[in-house]
């Protein structure tokens, strides 16, 4: 199972962090977009590794390629800058440096993960909105942190409390 | 390092579909796009003194074909190519060619280019269908922590 990053959208307040971090981790280019819905609702997007890329297919360099990993993977070296992949994204995710004429997604930091750091975005995150790993260990911590609002937002009473020594965090 | 050995330039503007990888490859910056008034015009020089052949290797639709000049164009000579530029549908920008479009329709598996609301997103810009994006998954986020309404 691919470890990616996964966004927990009760927690995103449209900060940007992550995009600062994400710019400042490769060369001022961000791979992180924060999309504000209906002025309320914010979803940060960045590259899904999908299984079946279109960008993958489109790409005839071979500079995006589908990893062991079941992530995706881009060798700048192959890249021919021709922006394919831009417009095969379905999520218009991939971005294209105009100084370095290639392209540019998220790569999950592939050097910080290879010194055993979590991707930028994800430790910069100031409400733990976003989270690196496979998906049933996030979808496990969604639902801890959803139990834990529910039991929040009950009224106090003796079988609600915490048990003694119990910490509720 | 050229060696003095000039070759023509032949485009096939019937191949061409207005990428940009050629204009990003030549060392001597023969080839050029410029995006106006939602038109791309792309121009080649006719005759290039540098002994490479980066732009024939790039091209997606190996348009390009580079042989031994015969005779040098004047200089200033340029073969130009036009395309024009798709409007995105939401929100009217023009944002590549039809021809690219029509490549990735052809490549793209069928199943893919439609959403579940059958809307192409093939012929949206990127930052609309990030977007569109947005918006189904906060809806469907607002749908599973809001049942019923």
């Amino acid at each position: 199972m691919s470890r990616l990053i996964y966004a927990d959208l009760e927690r995103c307040i449209d900060c940007k962090a992550c995009e600062v971090a994400c710019q400042r981790e490769h060369n001022d280019l961000s791979n992180m977009s924060v999309v504000l819905v209906e002025d309320r609702f914010a979803v940060p997007l960045s590259c899904r590794h999908c299984e079946k890329a279109p960008c993958v297919t489109a790409c005839y360099a071979e500079a995006l390629i589908s990893a062991e990993d079941g992530t995706i993977s881009f060798d700048a070296a192959k890249c021919t800058g021709c922006g394919l992949c831009l417009f095969a994204c379905p999520f218009g995710v991939v971005g294209f440096d105009w100084s370095g004429k290639v392209i540019h997604h998220c790569d999950l930091c592939a050097e910080r993960l290879a010194e055993g750091r979590p991707p930028a975005c994800v430790i910069t995150c100031p409400t733990q909105a976003l989270s690196y790993g496979e998906y049933e260990a996030f979808t496990q911590e969604a639902k801890r942190r959803a139990a834990l609002d529910m039991v929040r937002a009950m009224p106090p009473g003796p079988v609600l409390s915490p048990a003694e020594g119990a910490t509720v965090s | 390092m050229t060696t003095g050995n000039p070759n023509q330039l032949i485009v096939d503007l019937d191949k061409c579909i207005g990428c940009w990888a050629c204009t990003n490859v030549c060392p001597a910056e023969l080839i050029t796009f410029a995006d106006k008034d939602q038109q791309r015009t792309l121009r080649f020089a006719r005759t290039c003194s540098e002994d490479c052949v980066r732009c024939a290797e790039v091209c997606p639709e190996e348009a390009i074909t580079l042989t031994p000049a015969t005779e040098i164009a004047p200089e200033g000579e340029y073969l130009t190519a036009t395309f024009d530029l798709l409007g995105c549908q939401r929100c009217g920008a023009p944002f590549t060619t039809g021809r690219i479009v029509e490549k990735l329709l052809a490549v793209i598996p069928r199943e893919f280019q439609n959403d579940a609301a059958e809307l192409s997103w093939v012929r949206l810009c990127p930052d609309c269908r990030q977007l569109t994006e947005g918006e189904k998954v906060a809806k469907e986020w607002i749908m599973s922590r809001w049942p019923g309404g």
